[in-house]
């Protein structure tokens, strides 16, 4: 019956009539008065009246005048809808009750002393019961349905305290029913006052809000799971003595979140094969977690699981069993009838170990969301393990590593000082062959034929050579003993000075040799070594001077703020670039004993020195044209 | 000039003594050979037995009964040691404070072992010393 209230309203604006009628017989009526002459507000009233003629609404509503003639006219439909409703209501009388049946929800009216005058089909879903409990209370309802009284109580409790609060309250109800999971109901009530304020009925309501309670329930579970696996995977990151430790410290905060009784780690015996499992750490919220599995009398655990379980496990998926055979403990028993999951732990494809935990809510209630959460934690607890070997095996290699090298450097010690003192007790005796030998030779050269003093010159020019060697393995062997030497501010010119002062006499025997230098720094380090280095290197040029040409030394120095960089350069033979890193060998020597003097040990010694400086020695040459040793010394 | 040698290896003895000899140095040479006579010098008590008072003391320092620091210490309050200038000879194990040494009154320091050349540079620094 109901028109388009489109065309009603469209046929209003544009006629522009006071009145205007539509085919069944009700009025649309409109102030003119406020239409024209208030601009800004329209006063817009309706009435609306029955076929018969009787006034069934008169409102008085306030339209915005912009939108009413722009063409938002959605504003005056939606208020013609509205009595349209309102019409056919009354003009089919549809009962409150046809109303209230179908509602989806427990509707129930009681009187004042809490009595039932009404209740829906949703309610009480027998219509004789529906029909009995009229006038009848909860007590006598709850005894006629044999339901727990202190329901009724509870209810009565609310029932006095809305009427007493004058204002809704509402009660959450669990029903068990036999074979069929708890449910849970709300309850509102919610009074209705007379005008004169005296109470009239109290209209009761309820819905089933089972799925509600139980999703909250969930929610609630998987906020203690999610905060004890993140507590769980938190205490990975500790430093630990063993891998026990490590793995128990993390699932004991597992079992401690009460959402499980105990958790077992098994490790896989047989590395790939899997198919035997051994505990290696449990924990149980019976036992405290300073307790080992021995003290409570679990020698070995082991698990056997079948071959679908392990298979699955081996993909990588959580695994959900109602029982297992716990083979530690003894026969007698019944196995473990608790439900349990297993939680593969992978190694990449191998499946390393089984993280066990019982008292798990069975297969029929596994939450994806917690499915996910725990895979997520057996993923950070296999990367812990790993972590845990890996940095294990590291750090033993490390230990070995440094051992060795403690060894390597004690060896090396105690070698320089062996050196040392057999150098150093070989002198003693030398020096008495050799200066007794002088005497012979002083005193008694007379006494003896030619052949006699070939023989003697021999033994003098013996045991000068052996005294020379001796004392540079001393001074090269030395060069270790003296760590402690400590380093002073020296200048390198006086340095110089003192080195060019000691070769005084072989520069002047070689009249002609033109040395030049550059101002030398001043440089934190030890002056005997500084010494040693510049006396070797400039002895090394004087003796390896090309006779072709004037010999001509030179010494350099650069400095970039962080090295100097000392150099000596000469104009002698040169060095062969195929032995440059032999040069530094001790003893080494490139050319023959009667060629040029030395035991090979001085650019050995000035190596050592620099290197003990946290320096660098390297040499560049070219053959009959000369040689250049760099030192790169910190600054 | 007498010299005494408190050393308790001959082969020093001999050396010293040879090197003077050769080295053509008027000198006459006493050798002491532990720490307990070396004292017994130092206080004049060998002096009945024919032992001069030295002009020049050459002092080892690993001596059997007192070693060469303690009687440098003792030496200190002995009138007859006065003025007399003493030489340190010792190997280079022993660790011998220089400074303390050398506020004890020591004139100098020789490494052992020393050969004849050695021996006969040193002869003539402390000639040189005396001299002076």
């Amino acid at each position: 019956m109901l028109v388009s209230p489109e065309s009603i309203l469209l046929e209003f604006v544009f006629s522009g009539k006071e009145v205007v009628p539509y085919s069944n017989g009700t009025t649309l009526f409109i102030d003119s008065i406020s239409f024209q002459e208030r601009r800004e507000v329209l006063l817009f009233v309706l009435e609306v009246v029955s076929s018969k003629g009787e006034l069934l609404k008169r409102n008085t509503e306030l339209f915005n005048h912009t939108c009413f003639y722009v063409g938002d006219y959605l504003l005056g439909q939606e208020t013609i809808y509205r009595f349209l409703c309102l019409d056919s209501y009354n003009t089919d009388k549809i009962s409150f009750k046809r109303v209230l049946d179908a509602i989806p929800a427990d509707i129930v009216v009681f009187d004042k002393h809490h009595r039932y005058s009404f209740a829906n089909r949703n309610a009480i879903k027998d219509k004789k019961t529906r029909e009995w409990i009229i006038g009848k209370d909860d007590f006598e309802y709850f005894s006629y349905k044999n339901l727990p009284k202190n329901l009724a109580e509870e209810r009565r409790k609310v029932f006095l305290e809305t009427v007493e609060e004058r204002k809704p309250l509402s009660l959450t109800e669990k029903l068990k029913k036999e074979g069929f999971p708890d449910s849970y109901h709300l309850r509102i009530m919610n009074p209705i006052y007379e005008s004169d304020g005296r109470l009239s009925m109290v209209l009761g309501y309820g819905l089933e809000i089972t799925e509600l309670i139980n999703n909250q329930k969930k929610l609630e579970s998987n906020r203690q799971l999610l905060s004890a696996v993140y507590d769980a995977t938190n205490s990975l990151l500790n430093p630990f003595e063993s891998l026990a430790e490590l793995i128990q410290s993390s699932i004991s905060r597992l079992v401690n979140s009460h959402l499980f009784k105990s958790a077992l780690y098994f490790e896989s015996r047989v590395m790939d094969s899997a198919d035997e499992f051994a505990c290696l750490t449990s924990y149980n919220s019976n036992y405290s977690s300073e307790q080992t599995d021995e003290q409570f009398g679990f020698k070995e655990r082991r698990i056997n699981l079948r071959k679908d379980q392990i298979d699955l496990l081996k993909e990588g998926e959580i695994v959900f069993g109602l029982h297992y055979q716990d083979e530690s403990k003894n026969n007698h028993s019944s196995p473990n009838r608790d439900p349990f999951l297993l939680i593969p732990i992978l190694q990449q494809i191998h499946l390393k170990g089984i993280l066990l935990l019982e008292g798990y809510p069975d297969e029929n209630e596994k939450d994806e969301f917690e499915v996910l959460t725990l895979k997520g934690y057996s993923v950070n607890l296999a990367s812990a393990i790993n972590r845990w070997v890996y940095e294990n095996e590291l750090m033993l290699a490390n230990s070995e590593l440094k051992s060795k090298t403690e060894e390597l450097i004690q060896s090396n010690s105690e070698l320089e000082k062996f050196a040392w003192i057999i150098s150093h007790d070989l002198t003693e005796p030398l020096r008495t062959v050799h200066s007794f030998t002088q005497f012979l030779e002083i005193k008694y050269c007379d006494l003896l034929d030619e052949n006699g003093k070939i023989y003697l010159k021999n033994i003098l020019k013996g045991t000068k050579k052996m005294k020379g060697l001796i004392n540079d393995v001393l001074n090269y062997s030395q060069l270790g003993l003296e760590r402690t030497a400590q380093p002073e501010l020296v200048n390198l010119n006086t340095t110089l000075d003192n080195v060019l002062f000691e070769l005084d006499s072989t520069i002047r025997a070689n009249s002609g040799i033109v040395i030049r230098k550059k101002e030398l720094p001043t440089l934190r380090i030890n002056t005997a070594f500084m010494h040693q280095v510049l006396l070797n290197l400039i002895s090394n040029s004087f003796k390896y001077r090309s006779l072709l040409r004037t010999p001509r030394i030179e010494i350099d120095v650069k400095d970039d703020g962080l090295n100097v960089l000392l150099s000596v350069s000469d104009n002698g033979i040169g060095i062969d670039n195929a032995f440059l890193d032999k040069v530094f060998l001790p003893f080494q020597k490139l050319h023959g004993t009667n060629e040029y003097e030395g035991n090979g040990i001085g650019l050995s010694i000035c190596k050592r020195i620099i290197e003990k400086l946290d320096g660098q020695i390297w040499i560049e040459s070219v053959i009959d044209v000369g040689t250049t040793v760099y030192l790169k010394i910190p600054n | 000039m007498n010299i005494l040698l408190i050393e308790d290896n001959h082969v020093e003895h001999l050396l010293l003594r040879e090197t003077l000899k050769l080295q053509g140095i008027d000198a006459r040479i006493e050798f002491i050979d532990d720490g307990i006579k070396a004292l017994q010098l130092m206080r004049g008590e060998r002096a009945l037995e024919g032992f001069q008072m030295p002009d020049v003391i050459i002092l080892d320092i690993n001596l059997p009964g007192y070693n060469g620091i303690e009687l440098l210490e003792k030496a200190q309050s002995f009138n007859c040691m006065k003025g007399i200038p003493i030489y340190i000879l010792s190997n280079s194990y022993s660790s011998i404070d220089k400074t303390v040494s050398i506020k004890l009154g020591v004139k100098g320091f020789f490494t052992k072992p020393m050969d004849y050349g050695e021996y006969s540079e040193i002869l003539k620094a402390i000639i040189q010393g005396r001299n002076e």
